[in-house]
């Protein structure tokens, strides 16, 4: 298996510490910079052009949210992950609109932070009930279709997160649906993406619906 | 249908309607009235003289005629002419007699050997007028003599052109009496009641008028059944109120004006106008003022009838054609049936304008006034019918108004509740977010952060202490996720559940079997309710974790009830039951007691069912 690179923004030094140790110890990551606060992060991701952004949302300069946006605005080809403290679905959908692709719980166990950042990698995405919830509720509100968003989700897509909203996990919903495993996570994958372009869509909406565009 | 709908069709019938229309004027096989069978009297002797009495008469000078006499054929220049008869009798009986005159102008007095009888009206300027009124006068037999009897009539016209007597009848009453009634009702009394009814339907749709200004056909055609009336005031009116002169001006000048003002509600109804025509006429409409103001009944005649009507003709024929171009371009079977009735006011107008031109036998009698009768039928249904269409699109208007007025306000009702329940989220949300930045500053940051850090520990206290830390956030989740609007939906509450509680699940190694369908909508959730909710939940699992000794665990949910109208949610062991029973149960410590009085806050039923095989708590709850 091939080996990430990775960058970390967090500015619990403690949280901090512990991600360090976790990523430095394992084989397949890379560490390329720790960051406290945006503009670090800011830096390094320009600087490093990493795999992997790790980077926590409340940081004492602004949002996590902001790097993750200078992802898509610089072309990167990083994935980033969110570290979610204590948890708070909006504002880690908030990051999944910006473009990020996971997210993690701070206090995980380290086997689990590292699964799922292998498991971002490998084309997965966990995803909750709220969140499910939320995809649904922003690809349903007609007003958003009125704006002519591009993407609209498939029938199995929406099956697919009412289960998750239901509460049923993604080899759950493999086993109703009668499909692989695989298969739900590339559905939920698209289903992250798809919320991008359109967040995308609907900010340059806004900008011209504002005047800020030329 | 048949006939309106196809062009030629319709115009064919037309033309071949006023061809018979013509046939039955000018070429009547029908005689609308018939003389008496007895007494007709046509060979008198004439004088020339002012008397007012036989006495005054001089026994020579007298001309013999043949009865009708047409003062203006004949060319008398001479407002009163006596005519004389002597009619030979037998026994006159002892019946009521009669003279009956069926036709003179204007006046007449009748004597019999010299006796009064009776007369139209009184002698004199203006004398009355009875052109178009047959007379009859009845007198007693005592007054005739077996033999030679002499009748003595004065005959008075207005002007000299006008005079006329037509032979008449001497014979008992009884002969006389219905050929009289009959032509009385047909030239008079119908007339009249029909002049009554145009003036009301006047009145009444002037009044429309009045209501609707804007809608100018409800006043032309309120001023032309008006004029039309007016002018057929002529025809019963025997004592006029003002001279003979300024009588027949108007007579003259509102013929002319009910022709005009056919041609402004034609234009209108039709809704074709010709401003060039309107000007034209009107023009012509303000010179028929100058009528008035001619200086005797003579020049009024010529001009009036030489000049005046035959400008009406052309424009009567405008109307027809004017009808006739609208309903080929269009079809409009309302504008077939103008037609039918205009052609009778045509033909019957050219008729009369014959009559008093002196081309036709004035024994035929004017007869334009009876086109008035289907023409004022007509219009008037137009008009009610237009008034009521209007009425009915009016009402039909406030009903669409008043039904869409209503489901705005629905949709404005949702939408200020949609608003209402979106800022409520909105605050809700942000005190949700300002408690979790609270949280993640203090109590909450610095608990992830101690398991974080005794993650990597190992050790029994270390352990034990952050199983307690990681109870104590989950607890503390439960409360930050009830404050979350989306949790009012259970099945995603029960979801967010199963994340938050799978540590401890796992910790006590045991499979939960997940078992959540969709759910109606519940109605009235609130933070309050889904934390009682999450609660109940919460303390069951815990239960079946301390107390079950199981390694599998289910969570289910659905609907019962009528209507499906109830929803449960189960949790189940398949562990060894409450020991003692569910009496013990209820014995049992704060835990029960608790899971009791947040089912009676919510309204809800909880039902403990507990065997060898299992416990089963489940949650009972309205949907509505």
């Amino acid at each position: 298996m091939q080996t990430y690179t990775l960058i970390l923004v967090e500015d619990d030094a403690d949280v901090r510490d512990r991600l360090v140790q976790l990523v430095v110890q394992h084989e397949h990551f890379e560490l390329l910079a720790t960051a406290g606060n945006v503009a670090e992060g800011l830096a390094a991701l320009a600087k490093h052009r990493p795999d992997i952004l790790l980077t926590d949302l409340g940081l004492p300069d602004g949002s996590g949210i902001e790097i993750i946006k200078a992802i898509d605005e610089q072309h990167l080809d990083c994935e980033a992950m969110v570290i979610s403290g204590f948890q708070d679905e909006h504002r880690v959908f908030s990051a999944l609109e910006a473009g990020a692709k996971a997210y993690i719980l701070k206090h995980d166990k380290s086997q689990k932070i590292t699964d799922a950042i292998i498991n971002m990698m490998n084309g997965g995405a966990p995803i909750s009930p709220v969140i499910a919830r939320l995809m649904l509720r922003k690809f349903q509100v007609p007003a958003q279709n009125e704006r002519g968003l591009p993407e609209a989700l498939t029938r199995r897509q929406i099956d697919i997160l009412k289960l998750v909203s239901q509460g049923f996990s993604s080899q759950e919903i493999a086993e109703k649906l009668g499909i692989r495993y695989y298969t739900v996570t590339t559905h939920i994958k698209n289903i992250y993406n798809k919320l991008q372009v359109n967040s995308r869509t609907e900010a340059l909406y806004e900008a011209g619906r504002l005047g800020l565009l030329p | 249908m048949w006939l309106t709908g196809n062009k030629v069709r319709a115009l064919v019938f037309l033309f071949c309607y006023w061809l018979v229309v013509n046939y039955l004027v000018f070429l009547s096989p029908i005689t609308f009235f018939h003389g008496p069978d007895a007494g007709l009297v046509q060979d008198v002797e004439l004088i020339v003289s002012e008397a007012a009495s036989p006495a005054g008469l001089p026994q020579t000078y007298w001309q013999p005629l043949s009865l009708p006499d047409d003062w203006y054929k004949n060319q008398r220049q001479v407002g009163q002419v006596w005519y004389r008869a002597n009619v030979s009798l037998g026994e006159p009986g002892d019946n009521i007699w009669a003279v009956y005159l069926p036709l003179v102008a204007h006046n007449a007095a009748v004597f019999i050997n010299g006796v009064w009888v009776g007369q139209g009206g009184p002698f004199g300027k203006p004398t009355s007028r009875h052109q178009n009124n047959p007379l009859l006068f009845s007198f007693s037999p005592l007054l005739l003599q077996p033999g030679e009897n002499r009748i003595d009539i004065r005959v008075q016209a207005s002007f000299h052109e006008q005079g006329y007597l037509d032979g008449f009848y001497l014979a008992p009453e009884s002969r006389l009496k219905d050929v009289h009634a009959w032509k009385h009702f047909v030239r008079v009394d119908l007339i009249r009641w029909m002049t009554m009814a145009m003036y009301l339907m006047s009145a009444i749709v002037f009044a429309f008028w009045l209501a609707r200004p804007q809608d100018s056909i409800y006043g032309l055609f309120s001023l032309e059944l008006f004029l039309w009336a007016t002018h057929n005031l002529n025809l019963f009116v025997s004592e006029i109120p003002v001279s003979a002169r300024l009588w027949e001006a108007m007579i003259m000048s509102t013929l002319g004006w009910t022709v005009i003002v056919m041609i402004f509600f034609n234009h209108r109804y039709v809704g074709e106008r010709n401003a060039g025509i309107e000007k034209f006429i009107l023009v012509f409409a303000v010179l028929g003022i100058g009528i008035f103001f001619l200086p005797d009944i003579g020049s009024i005649l010529h001009i009036g009838y030489g000049v005046w009507d035959s400008f009406l003709m052309v424009f009567g024929c405008y109307a027809i054609f004017y009808l006739l171009r609208a309903y080929v371009r269009r079809q409009d079977p309302d504008i077939f049936l103008m037609l039918l009735v205009g052609v009778p006011i045509l033909v019957f107008g050219f008729h009369d304008i014959l009559i008093v031109n002196h081309f036709l036998d004035r024994r035929d009698g004017l007869i334009m006034h009876y086109s008035a009768i289907p023409a004022a039928l007509l219009f008037s249904w137009f008009l009610i019918r237009r008034f009521v269409q209007s009425i009915n699109r009016a009402e039909h208007l406030a009903d669409t108004l008043d039904r869409r007025v209503r489901m705005k306000q629905r949709e404005l009702q949702s939408q200020y509740e949609k608003f209402q329940s979106v800022q409520e989220e909105g605050l809700l949300l942000k005190e949700r977010e300002r408690i979790m930045r609270d949280m993640h500053d203090g109590i909450g940051g610095q608990l992830v952060s101690v398991i974080s850090l005794l993650q990597e520990q190992s050790g029994d206290v270390h352990k034990k202490v952050r199983e307690k830390i990681q109870h104590s956030l989950t607890d503390l989740r439960l409360v930050i996720d009830s404050l979350d609007p989306l949790l009012n939906d259970l099945p995603t509450l029960l979801g967010m559940m199963r994340m938050r509680l799978v540590d401890q699940l796992e910790a006590a190694n045991i499979t939960l079997e997940w078992a959540v369908t969709e759910l109606p909508e519940m109605k009235n959730m609130s933070p309050r309710r889904s934390l009682h909710i999450m609660r109940i939940v919460q303390e069951s699992i815990a239960n079946s974790i301390k107390h079950a000794q199981s390694e599998k665990m289910m969570l289910a949910t659905g609907v019962i009830g009528a209507e499906n109208r109830q929803v449960y949610v189960d949790v189940i062991d398949y562990g060894i039951g409450i020991a003692g029973g569910l009496d013990a149960v209820n014995r049992q410590g704060r835990g029960i007691k608790n899971m009791q009085y947040r089912a009676q806050q919510l309204g809800a039923i909880l039902n403990i069912d507990s065997a060898a095989g299992g416990t089963r708590v489940r949650l009972l709850m309205d949907v509505e």
